[in-house]
């Protein structure tokens, strides 16, 4: 990842530093340009950038990040739906209710991956 | 009875690097000096010594950083800079955080690339591509830990880790394990522990930064990570 300096960071108008490090403590607190967007950082007395945190996401990287979660988002919808499928086959079994064969492809589905007829 | 024979050889108890530089330097010597570091907290040792380009080793594990979110409003990453995988040894990642959003996974990506990436966190219920998993929600028996969570998690970041003729060469490695606790009052039924793993298999890219990300909300204020380093493992 390569940054360049924006500028340095303003207490008055920026506020408190939104992120700290221990190592960098005496170090000049910047604005960074870098690969996902704008970022609070550090600039060392030998002038080395070290980014800190993402303050301002460029939309490349906002799109990316709503994209993973959408993915998480459907894998969390997956898990539910799939624990929701078990805990309604297992009611079954312990009602004594006997699978029919819907309850079955449900049952290969969920660990074959395949359908029954 | 230890006997320690010391001819020499200068035991220094010093504030940083530079300090103990000077110190050996001065002294006229080579490689003959070892030092207590405050600043990294621990025994360091040159593995060549000269002014302003020693190279540097250390006993046991040492400090690189400790980073923490002081905004109010959180913040989305986390970054550990100035690191050289290839010659830094084994990492030791450890932290703890709370999200502001439920269903959140937390991703370390070296170099912050989410390229060639694979992690899966128990048994593949939980998986990336996009980054190593260190903490997240989808987990067995469907818990929902989106309160807080508390990781550690070892990282061999060196390339040509098995050797620079194998066909698995450049194959970056880490484990760990997370703690995930809910936002509501944390009981036995819903405290969950999951195990991490995975690579990022890339041949030639040495790793000089390690980026913790969250995929959904932000790392709320005063989460905080800090990354060791355990030369001797190099």
């Amino acid at each position: 990842m390569s940054f360049t300096k924006t500028r340095n960071w303003d207490t008055e108008t920026d506020g408190d530093a939104p992120v700290q490090s221990k190592r960098l403590a005496d170090a000049n607190c910047v604005v960074l340009d870098g690969p996902n967007g704008e970022y609070f950082g550090w600039e060392d007395a030998d002038g080395n950038l070290f980014p800190g945190t993402i303050l301002t996401e460029n939309t490349a990287a906002a799109a990316a990040r709503t994209a993973l979660a959408t993915e998480i988002s459907n894998k969390a919808a997956e898990e539910t739906a799939r624990l929701s499928t078990l805990a309604a086959l297992k009611a079954k079994r312990e009602a004594g209710t006997d699978l029919d064969t819907d309850d079955l492809n449900a049952l290969a589905d969920l660990f074959l991956g395949v359908a029954l007829t | 009875m230890a006997v320690i024979a010391v001819t020499n050889r200068l035991l220094y108890h010093v504030e940083t690097l530079a300090d103990l530089e000077a110190l050996g330097t001065t002294n006229g010597l080579t490689s003959d000096v070892i030092g207590w570091v405050e600043g990294l907290k621990s025994w360091v040792y040159p593995e060549t010594l000269s002014a302003s380009t020693s190279t540097w080793k250390s006993f046991g594990m040492t400090l690189i950083d400790t980073v923490e979110v002081t905004a109010g409003g959180g913040a989305t990453s986390l970054t550990f800079s100035g690191l050289d995988g290839n010659n830094d040894g084994t990492y030791y990642l450890t932290g703890r955080t709370s999200f502001s959003a439920s269903n959140p996974v937390l991703e370390a990506r070296p170099n912050g690339l989410t390229t060639n990436m694979a992690s899966v966190m128990e048994g593949g219920v939980n998986s990336s591509s996009t980054g190593w998993i260190i903490g997240g929600w989808i987990i067995p028996e469907g818990g929902t830990p989106d309160g807080s969570m508390h990781l550690d998690a070892w990282i061999y970041p060196a390339e040509n880790q098995h050797g620079s003729s194998s066909t698995r060469s450049g194959r970056r490695l880490y484990h760990g394990i997370a703690t995930q606790i809910p936002a509501s009052t944390p009981s036995v039924s819903t405290i969950s522990v999951g195990h991490v793993g995975g690579s990022w298999n890339e041949a030639t890219t040495n790793m000089t930064s390690l980026e913790i990300i969250a995929t959904l909300g932000t790392m709320e204020q005063g989460t905080q990570f800090s990354l060791y380093k355990l030369e001797d493992q190099n």
